[in-house]
């Protein structure tokens, strides 16, 4: 899966623990989000969307690997 | 409606059941517990001044104290308790039950091995607490099943 967590987070002017905060989570989720090793949940998306005032389509993708 | 509550009500008892765990804090309580138990070992096995008999119940004790503080650790929540720590506990639960399982299968051969290197008459001894460990994988088999009956409607 592909994401664009690090750039939506830059729009934002979050650090990743601001945003860990805002969201609910420890840094390292978001860390683990951001270098593609852990695939958040749909509920954990959808805050992230409310969050980014963008839909979950806009920061996630599917890509090859996943089939 | 009535299989719908039934369901609802078993993913209830056994998020009871499995949803358990310590406060933070009780880090600390379990580590401080491990330590002071394999201490009381070290010291007893130094100072061997009681008789025989206590000295078999003073060291069960300890060897559980020792364990239950391991057990204390390992329940005790992590600071941030969010999804990616779930995730990552139950992956270290999986490691560890299949790697003790391996181990302990294992390890009468390595040492029946080794003996049979350096002895004509090896004898083949085991840990006698093997069974422990078949009790262990039927309660993960058994645990498995009934949560797939919770988790699945008809």
């Amino acid at each position: 899966m592909k994401n664009r967590l690090k750039v939506e987070r830059a729009i934002l002017n979050l650090t990743q623990e601001e945003l860990a905060e805002r969201i609910g989570v420890s840094r390292q989720s978001i860390n683990s989000i951001e270098t593609n090793r852990f695939v958040p949940s749909t509920i954990l998306a959808l805050k992230l969307s409310r969050l980014f005032g963008k839909s979950v389509n806009d920061f996630f993708e599917l890509d090859d690997d996943d089939k | 409606m009535e299989p719908k509550a039934k369901q609802e009500g078993d993913i209830e008892k056994i998020d009871k059941f499995t949803g358990y765990q310590l406060p933070n804090k009780f880090k600390i309580v379990g580590l401080v517990v491990f330590i002071a138990s394999i201490l009381s070992i070290i010291t007893s096995l130094k100072l061997y001044m009681l008789d025989v008999k206590h000295h078999e119940l003073f060291e069960r004790i300890a060897l559980s104290g020792s364990v239950i503080g391991l057990l204390i650790i390992s329940i005790s929540k992590e600071k941030i308790e969010d999804e990616l720590i779930g995730k990552i506990r139950m992956q270290s639960y999986n490691y560890a039950v299949i790697m003790t399982v391996l181990v302990y299968l294992a390890l009468p051969f390595i040492h029946f091995t080794i003996v049979s290197i350096f002895s004509s008459m090896p004898k083949i001894e085991g840990s006698k607490d093997i069974s422990v460990l078949g009790v262990l994988l039927m309660s993960q088999i058994l645990t498995f099943r009934s949560l797939k009956k919770a988790y699945n409607e008809e």
